[in-house]
């Protein structure tokens, strides 16, 4: 009996010892080729970005090489934030915003490349770097489809205003509320950015430079509106929001609209749903 | 908020049943002991320093508090701590934000066994493997929530096992948003275990340690180049090490050993190669003289329970420190933190007391302390001829036992003074040359290396019993950084109730004029028995605190503080 004592305590630890140490063997990594999008949500990279940062156009290309990975799943929205945004002589595109700004502060971002992964803490922080962003991503990917968005977005040349319309499914229940974000974004604005990474472009300066996905302003307001005060599975909700364009910058044909749906019982308002459609030009 | 009501209820339990254990017993009969602290802030604007109610987040009032309770009767023990950040002080995580009780336990302990439920602290040995703390200053608290049991055998055997998962901020553990850590750990004391050494002159203690870390997923996505890449991932991370302690005549020599398998991490950018950590601490003391050699080599040893952290916070192990924490103004301005990627360090230090009515010693003696530290990184090879440096999803390199690499991360060399000058007068004297890598240490790439000298004179005069003076000229002087500061302190004590203190920094040598700043501070504080408060105002320099391989970053700031601190 006495043996029985020692070796069985003895017979556990080598027992947890073994099952608790996985050596892996290489290779420890496959290339992945193609992606299934069955069941899978939209999530929104939120990258900060600036026209003076010289990594930024490598994180972008980063970001775009995720975006192709994910088949579409992933939604990017380029924020140009903090100094490294600031226009000057050379650099005198100002692609800044009030909200873009507001959010900067409030996410502390603090430096840029640097993205928000719907809005949601990934690592222990919001700010997400650049070489951690696929990891970001694949953790929302494991998340349930909680919403089914559908959009329709116009611009009215006469009147320059844009109308939105929104409805909006939601597939799991919500402890509270629900908020809503319409989004504007413009691609294809040309201008100068700073770059030391031979593989996204010329160093040290891309020109031109495209952006693409860069976020002009929030059709209502810096955090949204509320879509509705209880969710309920079996109802669908509308919204409808008009916005007039006061800059004469923005090409039209050029914008997009992200809507973006949030749980605002989060910490920071969690984007569990997000769409993107082309603002169709409306008939004069 | 759950957990800390079944604490209640189970403390409440306890008392309600007379027959094992009377009520008016357990509350009469029982030790109750606690702390209390609270630092508040009232920042305000600074044109000069560039500080604008944005900056401050438009808040100016800000607080950080605790109190903790431990009760304690017989066998029986319980405690919590109650925190509240509201919001936190400027340079604490943002994610501390709000109150609760973080922090509670249940634990019973007699001489075979102690069984803790709740939060712990522990500590395997020098915490290469796993230490859990907290530290007020840092705003790092690591604690475990789950289960300790200690079992001692017989005399010189500790056995320690630990199970559960780690604090960090207020996020609830869901969702795999963390691992579960696992360890065990024995100590032996040779000299208490065998009678024939109990009296051995030399003593011998040994210990070894197990820890595993579990996170749930086998596959990650990951981007190398144009490519996505599915990595296999460990589910189960283990570490372990074993440890030597030997004493004799005065003469203490300590080792500690620990390894790590393949642990692909943001904190090592994804490599699989096992890491390896290694502690060397030969130490002789006697009266008026005492010697310390030190040495460590680290090699991947960052190890923590969510794969995703670079923040501070989920470290499952501590790797210690070799150089000395200074307090100083400007010899603290410059602070080293452990690479946990690698580095390889030495530290040497020696005290000697000139003794009383010597030639040097004059009347009072004299001590001196010679101190040295250095750290290096260590030498990293490719794997192969086709695989880069560090490349994510290989072992990322390779390196030899002990290796040295070219590149410096810290170095300073330190003498230091003692002298008592008569009954009243004491002075400290230190000239220290530091260099920094702050590129490395700090992580911004486009900073020089810093070379400073530095001169301390700290002089106490004790004008009789009850009133004190003392005062402190420093002075560092560097081409690099910010340039070169001045700072001075002027302190009076009035024992045993009150302290004032007058203090400027002066960035005399930026080469900005406009950041040629003064951070000025005036201090009062009052003691009664137990408990201090201390109110001060002025400016406060940007800077980094660090302990071992954890730092906080202590942003610029101007105003008021109250600091509130009781024991009871």
């Amino acid at each position: 009996m006495k043996i029985f004592r020692v070796l069985l305590p003895v017979l556990l630890v080598c027992g947890w010892i073994l099952t608790s140490c996985d050596k892996l063997d290489p290779p420890y990594a496959a290339v992945k080729t193609q992606f299934d999008t069955t069941n899978k949500p939209f999530i929104l990279l939120e990258e900060y970005t600036g026209h003076k940062c010289n990594n930024c156009p490598l994180a972008t290309k980063k970001a775009h090489s995720l975006a192709e990975y994910y088949m579409g799943r992933v939604i990017i929205m380029e924020v140009h934030a903090t100094n490294l945004a600031d226009p000057d002589p050379k650099y005198t595109l100002d692609l800044r915003t009030t909200e873009g700004s507001q959010w900067c502060t409030d996410f502390g971002i603090g430096y840029v490349p640097r993205a928000l992964v719907n809005r949601s803490l990934f690592g222990g922080s919001y700010p997400v770097n650049s070489d951690q962003w696929a990891t970001a991503i694949q953790s929302q990917m494991l998340l349930p489809v909680k919403t089914s968005i559908r959009a329709q977005a116009s611009y009215n040349a006469d009147s320059k205003e844009i109308t939105a319309n929104i409805t909006v499914l939601f597939k799991r229940k919500l402890s509270a509320d629900a908020g809503i974000n319409l989004y504007i974004v413009e691609d294809s604005i040309v201008g100068l950015q700073s770059n030391k990474d031979t593989a996204a472009g010329p160093t040290p300066e891309i020109n031109p430079y495209y952006f693409n996905e860069t976020f002009r302003a929030s059709m209502n307001g810096t955090y949204g509106d509320q879509l509705t005060t209880t969710v309920d599975t079996a109802k669908t909700y509308t919204y409808t929001k008009k916005y007039t364009i006061s800059s004469t910058d923005w090409v039209p044909a050029q914008l997009y609209l992200i809507t973006t749906i949030t749980d605002p019982a989060t910490p920071r308002g969690e984007i569990i749903g997000v769409n993107k459609i082309r603002i169709s030009s409306s008939a004069r | 908020m759950k957990n800390f009501t079944l604490l209640c209820i189970g403390i409440v339990a306890l008392g309600i049943f007379p027959s094992r254990l009377p009520a008016q017993d357990f509350l009469k009969n029982a030790q109750v002991t606690g702390s209390f602290q609270a630092d508040a802030a009232l920042y305000q604007t600074d044109a000069a320093m560039g500080i604008t109610s944005q900056s401050i987040n438009g808040q100016p009032i800000r607080m950080n508090g605790f109190t903790e309770v431990n009760y304690e009767y017989k066998n029986f023990y319980a405690g919590m701590r109650f925190e509240a950040y509201l919001p936190p002080l400027l340079g604490y995580d943002a994610q501390y934000q709000g109150a609760g009780v973080p922090y509670w336990y249940i634990k019973y302990k007699n001489d075979l066994l102690e069984i803790t439920a709740g939060n712990f602290y522990e500590q395997f040995a020098q915490g290469m493997t796993f230490r859990t703390y907290q530290d007020w200053t840092l705003g790092y608290d690591n604690s475990m929530r789950g289960l300790r049991v200690k079992f001692m055998p017989s005399k010189g055997i500790t056995l320690t096992g630990v199970y559960g998962f780690q604090r960090t901020f207020w996020i609830p553990y869901q969702n795999n948003n963390r691992g579960i850590v696992k360890g065990l750990d024995g100590d032996f004391s040779l000299n208490d275990m065998f009678n024939a050494l109990t009296d051995a002159k030399l003593k011998i203690t040994l210990g070894g340690s197990f820890v595993s870390d579990y996170q749930a997923g086998k596959t990650m996505i990951y981007p190398v180049g144009d490519k996505i890449y599915t990595f296999n991932l460990p589910e189960n991370v283990a570490c372990y090490g074993g440890r030597l302690n030997l004493n004799y005549a005065g003469v203490n020599f300590y080792s500690e050993y620990a390894h790590k398998i393949n642990d692909p991490s943001q904190m090592n950018v994804y490599i699989y190669k096992p890491g390896n950590s290694i502690l060397f601490d030969l130490s002789y003391s006697r009266k008026n003289f005492g010697v310390e050699i030190k040495s460590k080599w680290i090699d991947n040893f960052s190890y923590k329970s969510n794969r995703s952290y670079t923040i501070n916070g989920l470290d499952i192990n501590y790797l210690p420190a070799i150089n000395k924490e200074h307090t100083y103004f400007l010899s603290s301005m410059y602070p080293y933190a452990t690479q946990t990627t690698g580095e390889v360090g030495i530290a040497a230090g020696v005290m000697y007391t000139i003794p009383k009515n010597s030639k040097l010693g004059g009347k009072n003696g004299l001590t001196i302390a010679l101190d040295f530290s250095q750290v290096n990184s260590i030498k990293k090879n490719p794997v192969n001829d086709t695989t880069a440096l560090g490349q994510a999803g290989t072992l990322g390199y390779s390196t030899g036992f002990y290796s040295i690499g070219n590149e410096v991360y810290w170095q300073e060399t330190q003498v230091e003074v003692t002298k008592k000058f008569g009954k009243k007068v004491k002075g400290i004297f230190d000239y220290l040359y530091q260099t920094y890598n702050k590129a490395v240490v700090q992580g911004h790439p486009e900073d020089p290396i810093i070379y400073s000298h530095i001169g301390i004179g700290d002089v106490t005069y004790n004008v009789n019993k009850k009133l004190s003076l003392r005062w402190e000229l420093q002075g560092l002087w560097t081409k690099q950084d910010n340039g070169n500061w001045a700072a001075g302190l002027m302190e009076i004590t009035i024992s045993p109730k009150w302290f004032f203190s007058v203090s400027d920094q002066w960035n005399y040598g930026n080469s900005d004029s406009g950041k040629q700043l003064h951070y000025y501070n005036i201090a009062a504080g009052f003691v009664y028995n137990t408990s201090r408060i201390q109110l001060s105002w002025g400016r406060q320099r940007e800077g980094v605190i660090c302990v071992g391989g954890v730092c906080r970053y202590v942003p610029q700031s101007s105003g008021l503080t109250l600091t509130v601190t009781s024991s009871f």
